[in-house]
């Protein structure tokens, strides 16, 4: 087996909120260029782990994380909980796609343009052709470039997490974070968001929260569940042999 | 593709934002606290300058029921349960009333009427305290005198007029509070079987159980801290209420009427006294409050809902006293405009502004106008707009503070000296702004003096609150994943809020902003103390004294002298209201434009 | 009796000329001037104060004069803190203001204080006893003073009041005014109140009778401006402006001008006996 270079590397990671713990002594690799899975049953500390790695916790009162966090960068190795990256550079690196699609009440192009032009001080054109890349990569390009005006909010559900995507991978981070991208769309557009990241699988390490089996199957490199706040089970290169997998996973948990 | 991360691309942009969501971040914690600050400093003066009376021990003397200073009785017992009798009686009578007519608004019955009654809740507002209380005086003394005879000015007048003042208050707490848990929850009650008002009953009320006690806690407050309505109506005279129809002088009109005393006398320290038990009082009423049980409404009265709700005959209980209370809201309101209208509309021309002086040179200052109210109307526009140049950058910069960056202790400091604050009742910050004036020029500034600065400054501490409390809580309310998202993307923080935080939540902040403002054009009793004159001509600069609409209301509702000062009386009271009025409306068509940009 | 008449006509065309000189003299002394004069103080003083600063500010724009009532102790506060330039007050200045701020005073009108009535009521003559009885709340009742069967309505002014002290020291003795007086804040206003209701007592400067009050004889004296400088009624006294320290520049002006010789018109208006 290949030693894989780790993007993150998690040592002893507990979090706390308002004296909670959610999660305790994390140790965790999350290996550069892979698709990561996050699994298990509701309340584990699936999505804190997620948003241990941008550091989303923070955003809420009374979040302590502990331990060890490293980024492995081409740059040097950085410790982003240690200051050495600030939180928008961090944010940037690692893109995030929430559970429910969250559209800006504006425009189906300003959707992804504002944050570009805000962020990386984009110019009209240039965000423009990041917003047709992005829609591309995403697949909606075709289904939104007449209405690009529209408010994105008239968009299906489907189409408007393919947005969030789109409006995330603008960004070009070098990870992306997936907190349940599919499970509050029906199956149709499930079905296509779980299309679409497979084709980014391999171009972004994916860390990805799902309680969908067969699509962690078909997907995931790596397996980790979650129990109560700590890895229960840990399942490296599923790519092997995925078929065998799938009947395996239930036993994970 | 390009390798490269994009945010290593521009290094000095990203310092800049760096730096610049660094310098958003220290201003707006340091204009939060100033809130804390005032505070301290408010409570610092009441505290030294009733001093005296704990080193003097003329305390026993203060806690008794006679008010004769000329005999050397300095009781400020009267007063206090003056305040305590109207504030409660007040309250008592708004608080039923205001939720009666925000189930009435919540319903989904009736669109026009609702909207209507909406719309005059909400321009009630508008409305300033002293045009409340001059229609009073006018219309509803006279009333009250014919009906039950007496003196007039009593308890009664006073908490009838009070409780309209309040109920705005409380209902658009109220509505704001239960409408968001209305549309929360109305497919779930829909789903459930509910009928509208079942829904409104069993799972709106509950589900708004904050909202019903952040309306009683601004109401009552805003009964206790008022002084202009005591002062014009309730007769003022020291003594134990026996009776409605009595005369009784509130805390807050005692402080207006004998601050004019000799500095170091036993009356003098006795006002912060007064002022202290009035500041201890508000921030007690919101302790006990928001202290209270929990979040969820108490199984008692969830039983007596649900017993409401159940039975037919109770529903049209409820039904009847919604449509009573809008009922006596609008008549109350409508004639309360009407009689307005009908005695300044034929009095109101070029002549009532401008007196005998060519419109041209009064614009312009060349000449001063004599007989008219144009200085009164400049100086309050003035006041207005100084006033929300400082209250309304530091109190959204507090709100802002409040919800994003502050933390634990610092952050319930802060929340904590913004109720607070709220709860100061305006006479108190009058006093605060004279005795400041008067210790500046015992220390530093021996040139200080009560001006339309000074006016404008304590007023802006006065709204402070309001405008923080409007922004902390707007964007609190914006679903957490919309909070997340700017982070997510790699904004900072200042980014985050201004291209998506505060945009989404403009619609609260902006409406606390029209408050505040409102309350500014109006408020009577800071300037009372800090620098109006009755007459004065136009203010040329900020260390001017200055005429002031309200001020010119409440001087000539006392004392016209002549049908034409009662003229002038009833035409200012008609050009304030439409001035707050027109402040409303521009502030609406401002959040309706900013909203539209957001869309696009 | 023709001779007489000349006589007197030119007297009066004399008077009234050096009247226009001596007004011409007086208001051109503030041209060229600028600033602003604060007045503060006694509610009775507003009307002399309002006409003197609209003629001087008419004469001369470039100087701003600001009016504002509050009555006796604001006047003696806040001139005395420096906080106006005049302050104005209904009753002369205790010795222990004058030694505490350096005030000096200005006297510079009569004027009486008389119990005032609503005009429907028919009591029309009180005793000194019967007022001190009234305002202490030992009379309650109209009919126990000849008139209708109907409760007493007191009102009094606040402690801040020259006039409330001349009135409660002359003509109540120092005596208890009863708590449950409504207070109210100026002259005017206890016009105004006195006025609205039937029942209603109060008591204010003479200048500010009129026909919407009744001002009852007291102790058969009637209560005119004419009686008060005869010393034929006994409750007067006199208006001052006072200053911290010997007034200056535009202040001085101010002064001379309200106790000059053109300003005894105004002040007669007001209803005021002019000193000079």
């Amino acid at each position: 087996m290949e030693t894989l270079t780790p993007l993150f590397t998690l040592r002893g990671v507990g979090v706390s909120l308002g004296g909670r713990r959610i999660l305790d002594g994390i140790d965790l690799d999350i290996p550069k260029g892979r698709a990561t899975f996050v699994m298990g049953r509701s309340g584990a500390g699936k999505t804190t782990l997620l948003r241990v790695l941008n550091r989303l916790n923070e955003c809420f009162p009374g979040s302590e994380t502990c331990g060890d966090v490293r980024l492995h960068l081409e740059r040097g190795v950085v410790r982003p909980y240690a200051g050495e990256l600030s939180l928008p550079e961090l944010r940037r690196l690692v893109g995030m796609v929430f559970q429910h699609p969250n559209v800006l009440p504006m425009s189906i192009g300003k959707n992804i343009a504002m944050p570009l032009t805000t962020v990386h001080g984009f110019g009209r054109d240039e965000a423009m052709d990041a917003v047709r890349m992005a829609l591309e990569e995403a697949q909606l390009w075709d289904e939104v470039r007449d209405r690009l005006d529209t408010d994105a909010r008239t968009l299906s559900g489907g189409q408007q997490q393919r947005l969030c995507l789109a409006r995330t991978l603008a960004m070009r981070p070098e990870v992306l974070l997936l907190d349940e991208p599919a499970s509050s769309l029906d199956f149709m557009s499930a079905k296509g968001i779980e299309e679409l990241l497979e084709s980014l699988r391999g171009r972004y390490t994916l860390v990805v929260v799902s309680h969908g089996l067969e699509f962690a199957a078909r997907l995931a490199d790596d397996i980790v569940v979650l129990r109560d706040g700590r890895v229960h089970n840990r399942v490296r290169d599923i790519s092997e042999n995925r078929a065998a997998w799938l009947d395996g996973l239930e036993t994970l948990f | 593709m390009d390798q490269t991360p994009l945010c290593r691309r521009n290094p000095s942009r990203f310092c800049r934002q760096l730096f610049f969501d660094r310098l958003v971040r220290i201003l707006s914690c340091g204009s939060g606290f100033v809130s804390l600050a005032t505070l301290a400093a408010i409570f610092a003066f009441l505290a030294i300058l009733s001093l005296p009376l704990f080193t003097q021990g003329q305390w026993g003397q203060i806690l008794s029921w006679t008010w004769r200073p000329y005999q050397g009785f300095y009781g400020i017992l009267p007063m206090a349960a003056g305040s305590l009798a109207l504030s409660v009686f007040a309250f008592a009578l708004a608080y039923p009333l205001g939720l009666g007519v925000c189930l009435f608004v919540c319903s989904p019955r009736g669109g026009l009427m609702r909207r209507l009654t909406l719309s005059v809740v909400t321009f009630m507002t508008a409305i300033p305290t002293v045009v409340y209380g001059f229609v009073s005086v006018f219309l509803l003394v006279p009333l009250l005198r014919k009906a039950m005879g007496g003196s007039g000015p009593s308890l009664l007048a006073a908490a009838l007029t009070l409780a309209l003042l309040i109920l705005p208050t409380i209902v658009l707490f109220l509505h704001g509070a239960m409408r968001d848990t209305e549309k929360r929850t109305r497919l779930t009650s829909a789903s459930l079987g509910f009928s509208p008002l079942q829904a409104l009953l069993l799972v709106v009320l509950p589900g708004s159980a904050a909202g019903l006690r952040t309306a009683a806690i601004m109401g009552y407050c805003r009964a206790l801290s008022d002084t202009l309505i005591p002062l014009m109506l309730a007769g003022n005279a020291p003594q134990f209420p026996a009776s409605v129809f009595d005369s009784v002088r509130t805390l807050t009109a005692h402080i207006a009427l004998v601050v004019a005393t000799d500095n170091s006398s036993p009356a003098f320290h006795s006002l912060f006294a007064c002022g202290l038990i009035l500041f201890g009082v508000s921030l007690a009423v919101q302790a006990a409050v928001r202290k209270g049980p929990s979040r969820a409404m108490g199984d008692r009265r969830l039983a007596m809902l649900s017993f409401l709700a159940a039975r037919p005959a109770c529903r049209v209980l409820v039904l009847g006293w919604s449509a009573v209370s809008v009922a006596v809201v609008l008549g109350a309101v409508g004639s309360l405009l009407a009689f307005l209208l009908a005695r300044s509309l034929p009095v109101l021309d070029l002549h009532l502004f401008f007196g005998d002086t060519p419109v041209l040179a009064a614009v312009f200052g060349r000449e001063p106008v004599w007989d008219g109210l144009f200085a009164a109307c400049a100086g309050t526009v003035a006041l207005v707009a100084l006033a929300s140049l400082m209250a309304i950058p530091i109190g959204m910069g507090g709100g802002i503070a409040l919800s994003l960056y502050l933390r634990g202790p610092w952050a319930r400091a802060l929340r904590f000296s913004a109720n607070a604050l709220a709860g100061v009742p305006s006479i108190v910050m009058g006093l605060f702004g004279f005795s400041l004036v008067i210790f500046l020029r015992h220390t530093v500034a021996p040139e200080a003096n009560t001006s339309l600065l000074l006016s404008a400054l304590c007023i802006a501490l006065l709204v402070l609150p309001y405008t923080i409390n409007a922004t902390a809580q707007s964007l609190e309310t914006l679903p957490e994943e919309l909070r997340l998202l700017g982070p997510s993307l790699g904004m900072t923080s200042w980014q985050s809020l201004r291209r998506i935080l505060l945009p989404a939540a403009s619609r609260g902040i902006l409406g606390g902003v029209v408050l505040s403002m409102g309350r500014a054009a109006e408020d009577t009793a800071v300037i009372l103390l800090t620098g109006v004159v009755a007459q004065g001509g136009l203010p040329r600069g900020l260390f001017d004294k200055f005429e002031a609409l309200p001020f010119t209301i409440y001087y000539l509702a006392a004392q016209y002298q002549s049908e034409h000062d009662l003229n002038k009386g009833f035409g200012a009271a008609l050009t304030l209201l439409v001035l707050t009025a027109l402040l409303f409306c521009i502030a609406r068509a401002l959040q309706a434009r900013m909203e539209k940009e957001w869309k696009h | 009796m023709k001779r007489f008449l000349h006589c007197a006509a030119a007297v009066l065309a004399v008077f009234f000329l050096m009247c226009g000189m001596a007004g011409a003299d007086m208001l051109q002394q503030f041209a060229g001037q600028k600033g602003k004069i604060d007045i503060a103080g006694g509610t009775a003083h507003i009307p002399v104060m309002n006409e003197a600063a609209k003629r001087i500010m008419t004469a001369n724009p470039d100087i701003r004069i600001t009016v504002e009532g509050g009555g006796t102790g604001v006047g003696v506060q806040k001139a005395g803190e420096g906080l106006v330039d005049i302050g104005n007050t209904g009753r002369a200045l205790s010795g222990d203001e004058v030694a505490k701020y350096g005030l000096v005073s200005f006297p510079f009108a009569v004027d009486g204080v008389t119990v005032v009535l609503n005009p429907a009521n028919s009591v029309s003559a009180l005793t000194s006893a019967q007022v001190q009885d009234i305002f202490a709340g030992k009379i309650t009742n109209w009919k126990d003073v000849g008139g209708a069967d109907a409760a007493i309505t007191l009102y009094t002014r606040d402690e801040a009041s020259g006039t409330r002290e001349v009135f409660w020291g002359k003509l109540l003795k120092k005596g208890a005014i009863a708590d449950k007086a409504n207070v109210v804040a100026s002259n005017g206003a206890m016009k105004v109140a006195v006025s609205q209701d039937a029942q209603g007592i109060g008591y204010m400067s003479i200048g500010f009778v009129d026909a919407a009050v009744k001002a009852p004889l007291l102790d058969g004296a009637e209560p005119s401006q004419d009686n008060a400088k005869s010393g034929a009624y006994k409750i007067a006294r006199m208006l001052y402006m006072n200053t911290k320290g010997e007034p200056q520049g535009l202040t001085k002006l101010f002064i001379d001008y309200v106790t000059g010789p053109e300003c005894t018109e105004i002040i007669s208006k007001a209803g005021y006996i002019p000193l000079r």
